[in-house]
C-alpha cells in the first residue's frame, strides 16, 4: 500500500492532531508584558521663552507602572546640564563670549531632578536654535535635544460680536451669559503653531465649578481628585490667526489665565500628541524630540491675560 | 500606455470564439420563484467535467456528441436534480431547469447527495471561496432575529472581527478597506449601521454571499485583500410574496413577484429601527440619563428584471441606506451640540445577454456613494447671540463605473472571461470651523482595468486558471500589471490539492476613526502622492470530501504587503493622500481548517485558523517605526456553527466560538507629563502612563455561545415564524478595552466589557 492510497484514510485524523497540537503550542502562550522588562528611561522637560526668565528644568527617571510612583525619588541629580545657540547651524560651534548656560540643583529639592539656571539674567533669543545637553555618565544619562525659539508676536482680545473691536478684556469679570471671548494674533516666525489654554489660579480643593446646577452638598456631584484639572486647552494651526473661546472650555469659576503660545515644532507635537491620547485608539507616546530618553525640550513664545469668571446662579 | 492599449487588443483578439460541436445551454433556476441561482452545478453523468453557472445562472456545456445525457444538476440549499436532455444535431433551445429549495419540505426529510452542492467551486481551481446561500444565512443563529450577512462571514476561519460588536472584517490578518465588498456588482463602502453593530446588508434581499479570502481570479480587482461578493434576490417569477418582521429594535418588510406580462420580476425590502421611543423614555425617566443620544437607520433594497427578449435581460437595482445621530451634553448654562450622519446608495442598470450558442455578455453603470457628516456646535443658552460652530465635517465619495463582461464557454476545456471596466472615483473631505478650514479635499481620477481570464482544464487531473488584470490609474499616471494564476490537482473524485497567488493592486484607502465613529469613514482614491498598496498572496489548499455530506478543507496562506498605508493621526491639516498616510509594509500567513456538513437533517461547519500578521511603518510614530502585531492579530480562532431541524415546526441553531486574545498597548511606565503652564505636580497630578511597544500586550482567551429557535407555524393561514434566540448563553462577558484608573497610584487598569447574555426574540409573517 502506498502513501498516497494510505494517506486520504488517515489525513483528516492527522490533521485533526495537528490542528490541536498547533493551538497547544501557540495557543498557551504567555501573554507577553513588557512590564516584567521594564528599565528605566531618563526624561527631561524643559521650554524657553524669548526675553523672560528661563523655567525649571526637570531630569528624572520614569518608574515601573506596577510600583508606587513617588517623584521625589526619581529625580537624577548632579547632572551636567548646559544649554547654548546652535550658530550658523553648526552645533559644534558654540559662541565663546558667555553663550553657554549651565544649570544646577535647585535648592531644597534633593531628590526631584528639579534644576535652575545658574545665571538668572540669561535670555534666549527668538528665531534662534538652541541646544540642550545633560550628561551623568556614571547612571548612563546622555540626553540631548534641539528646538527654535519662535519669534514675538502681537495679539489683541475682543468680544466674538465685534471682533474687530480690540478690548482690553484683563482683569475683567465675565460670566458664561456674556458674549465669547474672540482673540486675534499676528504670525510668529519659527512657530509651528498655537497651543491656546486655560488655567484655573484656584488652589485644586478649593476649585468651584461653573456649572449652575453643581451642588456641594450632592455626592453625586462631588470630584474625584483626578477630575481636579485645571488646566484645558487647545490648538491653532501655524496659518490661523483668530479663535472663538467658547465657554464650553472654561470649568471653573474664579480667576482663569489665559494664554496664547506660539510654539516649536517639538512643543506644538507634544502638546498635539498628548491631546491625541484621549482619543482611546491612540495608544502611543507622546511625540519626543529628546534623544537618548524621552521628554520635550520646547520653545514658545507667550500672551497671557486674566479673567474672572462668576458662576450663574441655579 | 499606447503599450498597454495594444496588449489589450491583443488580448481581446486571442480569444476569438472558435466553433465547437453542440452545445447545450441554459439556466438554472429556483423552481418556486423562478430566480436564477448563481454558481449551481451541472455535471453531464458519465463525463469527468460539467459546468457552473454564472452570476446569472447560465451555463454552457460545450462538446457534447448528439445522444441521450443526464445532468446531474446540484445548488447549495437546494435538492439536488438529474435531468435527461436529448441532444441532436440541430441548434438546440435554452434549457431551463429548476431546483426545490430544501427549506421548502414542510415533513421532516434526510436526504444525501452524490456530490457536494458547491463542487462547482471545490472542482475548480478557485481557492479560499466559501459560499453561503440565503437558507443558510437565515438559518444561523441572530441576535434578535436581526440575521446578519457580515457576522455570518465573520465565523469563517481566516476571518475576524476587532471585536464582537463589530462587522468590519478583516480577512487573512488584512485591514477592513483592503476587502472588495460588492452588492449586485456595486461597491459598498461602509457596510455597517449602528457604529458597526449592524451590516447594511438586509438578509431578507440576500440570495447568496461568496467570501474569496485570497488568491482570487482577475474579475475581481481594486483591493488587496479578499473579495465578498453579495448578489440579492431578483424576485419570484411566479406569484406575489411578502413578509413583515417585528423584532425588538427593528421591523423589516419585502414584497416581491412577477412583472405584467411575465416579463420579469421585482423585489424589494425595507428595515428601519425605532429606538427613538425607547430612548425619549429614558431620557424623561431621569434627570442623569437626559444626554442619551438619539439614533435610527433605515435601508431599503430594490431590484427590477426586465426580460426585453428571452436572451436579454434589463435589471435595475438600488439599494439606500441611511444613519442619524443627535446628542447633546455639558451643562445647562454651556452645552455642545452634536449631530452625524452617514450612509450608501447604490444604482446599478445591467444588461445581460445570451450572445450566440457559447457566450454571454454583460454590460453594467454602477454607481456607489457614499457620504457622511458630522457637526459640533457650541450652543447658545442664553438665547440672545448665535450658536457657535466649532467643527463643521462633510465627506462623501463616489465611484462611478461602467464595465462590460464577456464569458466564452464554446470551448470543450475552457471558460474563458474578459471584461473592462472604467472607474470615475471622486472624493470629497471637509472639515473646518467658524474661523478655519483644517481639511479641504476635493478629488476626482480615473481608473481603467481590463482582465482576461481563462478556466483551463489540462486533462482530467489538472485544470488551471491563469489570468491578468492590467491597470491604468489617472492620479499619478500609474499602470500596473497584475497576473494571476489557480491550479487544481485532482488526485482522486474525493480529494484534490491547489495552488493560487497573484498581484493585487489597492487603488482606494480608508481612514477609519474607529469602529464606534463610523461616519468619520473616509475612503480617498490614490491620487498619485503616493503608491499605490500592493499585496502578493500566495494559497496552498487541499480539499478532501470524505463522505457525500461533509467537505474538508485545510489552507496555508501567505500574504506580503508592500506599501501599506495607514492613516497618520498627528496631521493637522491635510490636502493629498502623501498628508493623510503613513507609508509602510506588512505580512500575514497562516493555516486554516474548515469541516463542512452540507447536507442532511443537520448542517452547519467547524473551523479554526492559527494566524500571524505584523506590519511596520518606517520612520513613522507608529511604534517607532518598527514591527509590531496589528489589533486583530489574533492567534487562534475556532468556530462551530450547528442547525438542525427539529420536528417539522422547530429549527435550531446554535455557535460557539472560542479564540485566543487580540492585542492592545499597555503602559508599562509612569513619569511626570509636564505642560509648561506653571502648575505645581506632585505624585498625582500631571502623572501618566509610558507606552510599551503597540499591542504589546494580549487579552485573554474569549467564548461565547449563541443560541436560536425558531418555530414556523401559520399565523391567520399564513406562514409565520417566531425566532428566539439567546446572545452569549452563559454570559462571559469579553472584554472589549482596558482602560488606565484615573487617580491610581500605582497606576491601575479597568476593563469595559461587552454583553452580557441578552435573549431577544422577533415575529415574521410571510404573505
Amino acid at each position: 500500500m502506498t502513501i498516497t492510497q494510505t494517506f486520504p484514510r488517515y489525513a483528516v485524523q492527522v490533521l485533526l492532531i495537528l490542528m490541536l497540537a498547533s493551538f497547544i503550542l501557540t495557543g498557551c502562550e504567555d501573554n507577553p508584558s513588557e512590564a516584567d522588562d521594564f528599565e528605566p528611561q531618563a526624561s527631561l522637560f524643559f521650554f524657553a521663552q524669548p526675553g523672560a526668565p528661563l523655567d525649571t528644568l526637570r531630569l528624572e527617571w520614569t518608574e515601573a507602572y506596577n510600583k508606587y510612583y513617588d517623584r521625589s525619588n526619581l529625580g537624577i541629580e548632579n547632572a551636567d546640564v548646559i544649554l547654548y545657540p546652535i550658530l550658523d547651524g553648526d552645533s559644534s560651534a558654540v559662541d565663546s563670549a558667555g553663550q553657554v548656560l549651565r544649570f544646577i540643583d535647585a535648592p531644597g529639592r534633593d531628590g526631584y531632578g528639579d534644576y535652575l539656571p545658574s545665571d538668572d539674567s540669561y535670555r534666549v533669543n527668538p528665531t534662534w536654535t538652541y541646544r540642550l545637553e545633560a550628561s551623568k555618565p556614571a547612571e548612563g544619562v546622555e540626553l540631548w535635544a534641539e528646538t527654535c525659539i519662535p519669534d514675538t508676536f502681537s495679539f489683541y482680545a475682543a468680544f466674538k460680536s465685534d471682533p474687530l473691536t480690540p478690548v482690553n478684556i484683563d482683569s475683567m469679570s465675565l460670566t458664561r451669559e456674556d458674549d465669547e471671548v474672540f482673540i486675534n494674533w499676528t504670525e510668529s516666525a519659527g512657530a509651528r503653531g498655537f497651543v491656546l489654554g486655560i488655567v484655573a489660579q484656584t488652589p485644586r480643593d478649593e476649585l468651584i465649578p461653573l456649572d449652575p446646577e453643581w451642588d456641594p452638598d450632592d455626592p453625586d456631584d462631588q470630584f474625584e481628585d483626578y477630575e481636579l484639572d485645571r488646566h484645558n486647552w487647545t490648538f491653532a494651526r501655524y496659518d490661523q490667526r483668530s479663535m472663538t473661546i467658547a465657554w464650553i472650555f472654561f470649568e471653573w469659576s474664579g480667576w482663569n489665565e489665559l494664554y496664547i503660545n506660539a510654539a516649536s515644532e517639538s512643543y506644538y507635537m507634544y502638546m498635539f500628541s498628548v491631546i491625541m491620547q484621549q482619543d482611546p485608539s491612540f495608544t502611543q507616546n507622546p511625540e519626543w524630540n529628546v534623544h537618548g530618553g524621552i521628554g520635550v525640550f520646547g520653545g514658545f513664545s507667550q500672551h497671557k491675560f486674566n479673567i474672572f469668571l462668576e458662576r450663574a446662579e441655579p | 500606455m499606447s503599450r498597454l492599449y495594444a496588449g489589450l487588443l491583443f488580448a481581446l483578439c486571442a480569444i476569438l470564439p472558435v466553433h465547437a460541436a453542440q452545445s447545450l445551454r441554459g439556466f438554472v433556476i429556483d423552481s418556486t420563484s423562478e430566480e436564477p441561482l448563481p454558481v449551481a452545478n451541472v455535471v453531464v453523468e458519465g463525463e469527468e467535467r460539467g459546468a457552473s453557472t454564472n452570476i446569472d445562472g447560465f451555463f454552457v456545456l460545450p462538446g457534447l456528441e448528439p445522444g441521450t445525457h443526464i445532468l446531474h444538476v446540484s445548488y447549495l440549499g437546494y435538492y439536488p436534480k438529474q435531468v435527461e436532455v436529448t441532444v441532436t444535431d440541430e441548434d438546440m433551445d435554452l434549457l431551463t431547469i429548476g431546483l426545490l429549495p430544501t427549506s421548502m419540505a414542510l415533513e421532516t426529510v434526510t436526504y444525501t447527495v452524490d456530490k457536494q452542492d458547491d463542487e462547482a467551486i471545490r472542482e475548480s481551481p478557485r481557492v479560499s471561496t466559501v459560499p453561503v446561500d440565503g437558507t443558510t444565512l437565515r438559518a444561523m443563529p441572530s441576535l434578535g432575529a436581526e440575521m446578519d450577512v457580515l457576522r455570518t462571514i465573520q465565523a469563517i476561519p481566516g476571518v475576524k472581527a476587532s471585536s464582537e460588536l463589530s462587522s468590519a472584517l478583516h480577512v487573512r490578518g488584512a485591514s477592513p478597506d483592503m476587502t472588495l465588498i460588492l452588492m449586485d456588482q456595486s461597491t459598498v463602502y461602509n457596510p455597517s449601521h449602528l457604529f458597526g453593530l449592524f451590516s447594511t446588508f438586509n438578509a431578507d434581499a440576500v440570495k447568496h454571499i461568496e467570501l474569496i479570502k485570497g488568491g482570487f481570479p482577475a474579475e475581481y480587482g481594486g483591493r488587496a485583500g479578499s473579495v465578498l461578493d453579495v448578489i440579492t434576490n431578483d424576485g419570484n417569477r411566479k406569484k406575489y410574496e411578502g413578509m413583515m418582521m417585528i423584532g425588538l429594535i427593528s421591523a423589516r418588510a419585502a414584497i416581491e413577484g412577477p412583472l405584467p406580462g411575465e416579463r420579469g420580476s421585482f423585489a424589494t425590502s425595507f428595515r428601519r429601527t425605532y429606538f427613538e421611543p425607547m430612548l425619549n423614555a429614558l431620557r424623561s425617566s431621569s434627570e442623569d440619563l437626559k444626554d442619551i443620544p438619539d439614533y435610527y437607520f433605515y435601508d431599503g433594497n430594490a431590484k427590477v428584471n426586465l426580460d426585453l427578449t428571452n436572451t436579454t435581460t434589463l435589471t435595475v437595482g438600488g439599494y439606500l441606506g441611511h444613519d442619524d445621530f443627535f446628542g447633546e451634553f455639558g451643562n445647562s448654562d454651556a452645552r455642545l451640540s452634536i449631530s452625524s450622519y452617514w450612509g450608501n446608495r447604490t444604482g446599478t442598470a445591467r444588461l445581460r445577454q445570451v450572445l450566440n450558442k457559447t457566450s454571454f455578455l454583460t454590460v453594467g453603470f454602477v454607481y456607489s456613494y457614499y457620504r457622511s457628516g458630522a457637526e459640533l456646535w457650541d450652543l447658545d443658552e442664553s438665547n440672545e447671540g448665535e450658536d457657535n460652530l466649532i467643527d463643521d465635517f462633510r465627506n462623501r465619495f463616489e465611484d462611478t463605473s461602467l464595465r462590460a463582461d464577456w464569458e466564452y464557454m464554446g470551448l470543450k476545456n475552457h471558460r474563458i472571461k474578459t471584461g473592462l471596466q472604467v472607474n470615475q472615483l471622486g472624493a470629497e473631505v471637509r472639515e473646518e470651523s467658524e474661523d478655519l478650514v483644517y481639511i479641504n479635499i476635493d478629488t476626482t481620477t480615473y481608473n481603467v482595468a481590463y482582465y482576461l481570464q481563462d478556466q483551463w482544464r489540462l486533462n482530467s487531473m489538472f485544470e488551471i486558471q491563469p489570468g491578468f488584470r492590467a491597470y491604468y490609474h489617472e492620479g499619478g499616471d500609474y499602470t500596473g500589471l497584475d497576473p494571476r494564476l489557480a491550479l487544481v490537482y485532482h488526485h482522486s473524485p474525493e480529494m484534490r490539492f491547489k495552488l493560487a497567488g497573484g498581484r493585487y493592486h489597492q487603488f482606494v484607502n480608508l481612514i477609519s476613526a474607529g469602529d464606534l465613529l463610523s461616519f468619520y469613514d473616509i475612503w480617498l482614491p490614490y491620487d498619485g502622492t503616493t503608491d499605490p498598496t500592493v499585496m502578493n498572496q500566495y494559497v496552498l489548499g487541499w480539499e478532501y470530501d470524505f463522505h457525500p455530506e461533509y467537505e474538508f478543507t485545510v489552507e496555508a496562506y501567505y500574504n506580503d504587503m508592500e506599501r501599506l498605508l495607514e492613516f497618520n493621526q498627528l496631521i493637522d491639516e491635510g490636502s493629498s493622500f502623501q498628508d493623510a498616510f503613513l507609508e509602510g509594509e506588512g505580512q500575514s500567513y497562516g493555516i486554516e481548517f474548515l469541516l463542512r456538513k452540507k447536507s442532511g437533517r443537520w448542517t452547519g461547519w467547524f473551523g479554526y485558523s492559527l494566524a500571524w500578521s505584523e506590519r511596520r511603518f518606517p520612520n513613522s510614530y507608529l511604534n517607532s517605526g518598527d514591527w509590531y502585531p496589528p489589533k486583530w492579530d489574533r492567534r487562534n480562532d475556532f468556530i462551530g456553527i450547528a442547525m438542525y431541524r427539529l420536528t417539522d415546526h422547530w429549527d435550531i441553531s446554535a455557535q460557539w466560538r472560542y479564540n485566543t486574545g487580540q492585542g492592545y498597548t499597555q503602559g508599562v511606565a509612569g513619569y511626570t507629563e509636564y505642560l509648561n503652564v506653571g502648575l505645581e505636580y506632585d505624585d498625582e497630578y500631571g502623572r501618566s502612563a509610558l507606552y510599551g511597544d503597540l499591542n504589546n500586550y494580549r487579552y485573554p482567551a474569549d467564548h461565547r455561545l449563541d443560541l436560536s429557535a425558531v418555530y414556523n407555524h401559520k399565523f391567520f393561514g399564513l406562514p409565520a415564524k417566531l425566532t428566539l434566540s439567546v446572545y452569549n448563553v452563559y454570559s462571559r462577558r469579553a472584554i472589549w478595552t482596558r482602560v488606565r484608573e484615573d487617580g491610581t497610584n500605582p497606576i491601575e487598569f479597568s476593563e469595559v466589557k461587552l454583553l452580557p447574555i441578552l435573549p431577544l426574540a422577533g415575529y415574521e409573517v410571510r404573505f
